[in-house]
């Protein structure tokens, strides 16, 4: 299968292209890398990079911010090749899972170092803070050091001191994935207020679909160091261009029909006493609130559906019942 | 006891202190204590009695002395009568001596103790018998010591009370590939050491025998004879002229970093003559020819005396009088005596035999038998020792 | 209440013998050198001859130095060095050093005679150096025997080990990211060192210097086959007043001289350990 899957990105052509990643290719010593690696990310995109641990997601963050040196192929941003530039002299700026911010200064030490680096005025480096410190939502910890912040502030002022930078993209890897559900959920919604009111370019990694689908614009799903597919939420979602892609997003039964095998959504299953294309009984039922979730076997196999409490509320176990499968994608039983 | 008390506190506190700097000197401290070993008398079940022997030295004697006790359990005449064992106290491995736990025993009055026969020589010798008195050994029958007439040699501490065993003696110790004709006197030695300057070292005194032999008797050849075995501290008044003596050699001593050294340990200047660093050091005879015998120091490596000698010493035997076998002492001590006991005395440590040799296998130790025990020089001053070894390293260690 | 006693009781009665053997084997030894050291050897009256004397001699004053001289050269090479070990083994991932990072502790197993002999052999003037360069027609005459530079070069066989492995763990402490964040907002490899490496390891590197300095005051078997005559490091010239010239109370004020001077660098140690940093709040 080819890695050169450009998803819905015909449509944006006359976007500017912000990140290019040209046949790229980064082996290991074991043998493990990223292999021929080819996207266009565009500005004031979020695109994330997603995918179970080990299959390469990171492996490209960091060769994009140059903490890893590529094989072969180059790397554009803003069209202007940065692969033979150092960590320090990339236009990139990276926030991590953890351990960002340098404990042994203060915040304020924290966000100006990079500033005073740049040889900012101070007065200027201070506006600065006081302003990112406020569009995270962290005004007046200027003067508190890291250890006296929980994990979500930490990680909101390490955005600050990436975002302080004004880089051409910033890049995300698993910055939340050490924090508590709650939160995760308020972090997100954040990050993407930023983004918006900013209009900054963000690759994202993360290994949670649940988070990819809320903050992108574009997924890149990957599988084994390999691109599976690319593509917006809704296409990720309703169109699942492999098995995997379509085992790693979401709910999904998977039904054997003849030669192929149907991967159906739990709510695109219709659940019927007399019209449907397959027969099953119901073996359990479980009210979710608004919805109900049910089982059912089909010879051997167990369906899950989820349906309308007017249809579920009706519903027995050992019912016998009809499905009738709806929006679906089939795949060659060989694939 | 007092000072003993205090003296074993201040050891902890050393302990402490030097906890990490003292790590590898193999602190095995002497743990048997005279009252821990005391039930010595072995159960054995013929009529045969165990006699105890107490010797202190370094791992030669040792050595030498388990050889001792193996033929004098299996081969003597006395063979089917005693059996002996040895308690060896490794020196300079703690600050509690042989000498010190002899005196406490006697101070304590203890009686029917192991302490059967005692090892004694030198300086621990008249340390011992300033500190208990003469009368804290059996004066010597020698009836019961038909050896006896063999040997000539006397103590010259408490005669009647020690028996004499082997002797051993300071030389000079050279490197006959560089040095052909070594010198016979004292002043041909300075003169050798001002033609070759650096070529000659003696250990710092304190550190070694061979150190202190060499530095006291370049300060007592200028005394009378009889202040050479004297602990009266008014002789220290006449050491001026020795030390001045010591003080214009220095300048000819070896040399290391651009300073003038005085290596520590008898073994520090052997080793610097071994490596042909210097030409000639005073050392101990049987050292030199055991180290010899065992291939450890080249071949070339010969010794003489000089004259006026360095110091030598006889080593004895004794029998404290709170021993529990006095007849097997006896036995012992006789055995010493033999031939076959010289002979191991010789050929395992290198020994200066103190009866007739013609009838002992010299082979490899001729040089022994140029070296004749009634020259020997004794030497004991007693607690001088200490204030001319502090006023050696106050003069002269610190010229540089 | 008396439940709460009872598990008092218990706890008191296991500290017990821990606290005794303390009491007897270090605390009372210490106070009794303390008493003697200010006594005199003859009359037992008060004195403080016996310090003064270690201060006016002039030997004994050189002694002092010498030691001190020693021992802050020994302390600032094998921080520097072992800091450098420890930076490389941290800093680089490759076979050697991986390798050195297995074989940098085995100095540590040698036994300490063992290892000055090993070194003598290899330094002494008649030495393995001399050797080698007499095969190319070259008399090495190095002079270290019997010298500070001896005693120097053998103090950093025995610590640069041991320092580098108390900072390797210091600096082991230290996450990729963070060094990693400070090169993504600019900073060089100099720059990385001093902001961060530096500040984030000098704890470990003052605890280092500290175990160095007071293991080395009271050094023993190296000064002792490796030092001349004069002057001698501490730990000689208190084996001389005590086991040569064996005046107990000078002894004992010498000691309690060197456990002053080990002081100075234990208060170091407790303050870097206690204090905590504003940012360990």
């Amino acid at each position: 299968m080819s890695n050169t899957m450009t998803g819905s990105d015909s449509a944006a052509d006359n976007r500017k292209v912000k990140l290019e990643i040209k046949n790229m290719t980064k082996h290991y010593d074991n043998g493990d890398g990223v292999e021929n690696i080819n996207l266009k990310v565009y500005e004031g995109e979020i695109v994330t990079f997603l995918g179970p641990s080990g299959c390469g997601k990171s492996t490209i963050l960091r060769t994009i911010a140059g903490f890893l040196d590529v094989t072969s192929g180059d790397i554009l941003v803003d069209g202007q090749s940065i692969v033979k530039l150092p960590p320090e002299n990339r236009p990139t700026a990276m926030v991590f899972q953890s351990y960002n911010l340098w404990p042994h200064m203060t915040i304020y030490e924290n966000l100006a170092f990079g500033l005073k680096l740049r040889k900012i005025p101070k007065k200027t480096i201070d506006e600065d803070i006081k302003k990112m410190l406020a569009l995270v939502s962290m005004s007046g910890t200027e003067k508190k050091y890291p250890g006296q912040l929980s994990g979500g502030q930490q990680q909101r002022v390490a955005i600050a001191r990436s975002l302080l930078l004004k880089p051409a993209l910033l890049l995300l890897d698993e910055p939340f994935s050490a924090l508590d559900a709650k939160i995760r959920q308020q972090m997100r919604e954040e990050l993407k207020r930023i983004q918006s009111s900013l209009g900054i370019t963000v690759i994202f990694v993360t290994h949670d679909q649940e988070e990819a689908m809320a903050i992108s614009h574009r997924i890149v799903v990957m599988n084994k160091g390999k691109f599976d597919q690319v593509g917006t939420p809704d296409e990720i979602y309703d169109q699942p261009a492999t098995l995997h892609v379509a085992s790693f997003i979401g709910e999904m039964n998977f039904i054997r029909k003849d030669k192929y095998t149907i991967a159906v959504r739990p709510e695109d299953l219709l659940v019927d006493t007399e019209n449907g294309e397959i027969d099953g009984t119901v073996s359990t039922v479980m009210l979710m609130g608004h919805y109900v979730s049910i089982t059912v076997h089909v010879g051997d196999e167990i369906v899950k559906c989820y349906v309308n409490r007017d249809i579920g509320d009706h519903l027995q176990v050992g019912q016998k019942v009809k499905l009738k499968i709806g929006k679906s994608t089939q795949f060659p039983l060989s694939a | 006891m007092k000072r003993k008390k205090g003296t074993s506190l201040l050891a902890l506190m050393m302990a402490g202190v030097l906890a990490v700097g003292m790590a590898g000197c193999g602190g095995s401290g002497n743990g048997d204590s005279a009252e821990a070993s005391a039930s010595g008398e072995s159960g054995d079940s013929g009529d045969k009695s165990t006699v105890t022997i107490w010797a202190t030295g370094s791992d030669n004697v040792r050595q030498v002395y388990e050889a001792l006790i193996e033929d004098f359990n299996s081969n003597s005449d006395y063979a089917d009568q005693y059996t002996a064992e040895l308690q060896f106290m490794l020196s300079g491995t703690g600050t509690q001596s042989m000498t010190d736990m002899l005196a406490a025993a006697y101070q304590a009055k203890q009686t029917d103790t192991d302490y059967d026969l005692v090892d004694v020589g030198g300086d621990d010798l008249s340390a011992l018998i300033s500190r208990v008195g003469e009368e804290a050994f059996v004066k010597l029958d020698d009836s019961k010591i038909p050896n006896a007439d063999r040997v000539s040699a006397q103590s010259s501490l408490a005669a009647d009370y020690v028996q004499p065993y082997r002797g051993t003696t300071v030389v000079l110790a050279y490197d006959s590939e560089t040095v052909p004709n070594p010198p016979q006197t004292m002043d041909e030695l300075v003169e050798w050491m001002k033609e070759h300057p650096g070529r000659f070292a003696y250990n710092a005194p304190g550190t070694g025998g061979a150190g202190d032999s060499f530095a006291r008797t370049s300060v007592y050849n200028f005394l009378p004879e009889e202040a050479m075995t004297s602990d009266d501290p008014s002789w220290e008044d006449q050491w001026d002229e020795g030390f001045q003596f010591l003080t214009d050699i220095h300048q000819y001593m070896y040399t290391s970093g651009g300073s003038i050294v005085y290596p520590n340990k008898n073994q520090g200047t052997l080793d610097l003559l071994n490596q042909g660093e210097i030409d000639m050091c005073p050392n101990w005879a049987d050292m030199v020819l055991s180290q010899r015998a065992d291939g450890t120091l080249k071949d070339t490596i010969k010794i003489t005396q000089i004259d006026p000698a360095f110091t030598g010493s006889l080593q004895s035997l004794a029998i404290p009088t709170f021993g529990s076998n006095e007849d097997g002492a006896y036995a012992f001590i006789d055995y010493m005596l033999t031939d076959a006991a010289q002979e191991i005395l010789v050929k395992d440590m290198a020994a200066i035999p103190l009866v007739d040799t013609s009838n002992l296998d010299m082979t490899g130790y001729e040089d022994v038998m140029n070296l004749d025990v009634s020259n020997f020089r004794i030497m004991s001053i007693g607690d001088l020792g200490t204030d001319f070894n502090a006023r050696w390293d106050s003069e002269i260690g610190t010229l540089g | 209440m008396s439940k709460k006693m009872k598990t008092n009781l218990v706890a008191y009665s296991m500290v017990l013998p821990a606290f005794l053997v303390v009491m007897l084997t270090v605390a009372y030894p210490i106070v009794t050198a303390i008493i003697q050291s200010f006594q005199d050897g003859e009359t037992g009256s008060f004195t403080l001859a016996n310090y003064t004397y270690f201060f006016t001699d002039k030997a004994q004053r050189n002694n002092l130095l010498y030691t001190l001289y020693i021992v802050v050269v020994t302390v600032v090479i094998a921080i520097v060095v072992a800091y450098l070990l420890a930076l490389y083994l941290r800093f680089v991932k490759s076979k050697i050093s991986k390798t050195i990072g297995m074989l940098y502790l085995l100095p540590r197993f040698v036994p300490s005679m063992c290892a000055v002999y090993a070194m003598i052999t290899i330094i002494r003037d008649s030495g393995l150096i001399n050797r080698i360069g007499q095969l190319f027609g070259v008399d090495i005459n190095l002079g270290m025997m019997y010298h500070a530079s001896g005693i120097i070069t053998m103090n950093l066989w025995f610590n640069i080990p041991f320092a580098a492995m108390m900072i390797a763990a210091g600096l082991g402490g230290i996450p990729d990211s963070i060094i990693e964040a400070a090169s993504d907002v600019g900073a060089g490899k100099l720059r990385i060192f001093w902001t961060m490496i530096l500040p984030l390891s000098l704890k470990d590197v003052v605890v280092a210097a500290t175990f160095v300095f007071m293991s080395n005051v009271s050094s023993f078997t190296t000064p002792y086959l490796m030092g001349g005559n004069a002057p001698k490091m501490l730990g000689i010239a208190l084996y001389d007043q005590f086991n040569r010239y064996m005046d107990y109370n000078r002894s004992a004020a010498l000691s309690v001289i060197m456990f002053l001077i080990c002081s100075i660098s234990a208060a170091v140690y407790i303050y870097t350990n206690l204090k905590e940093n504003d940012w360990e709040k």
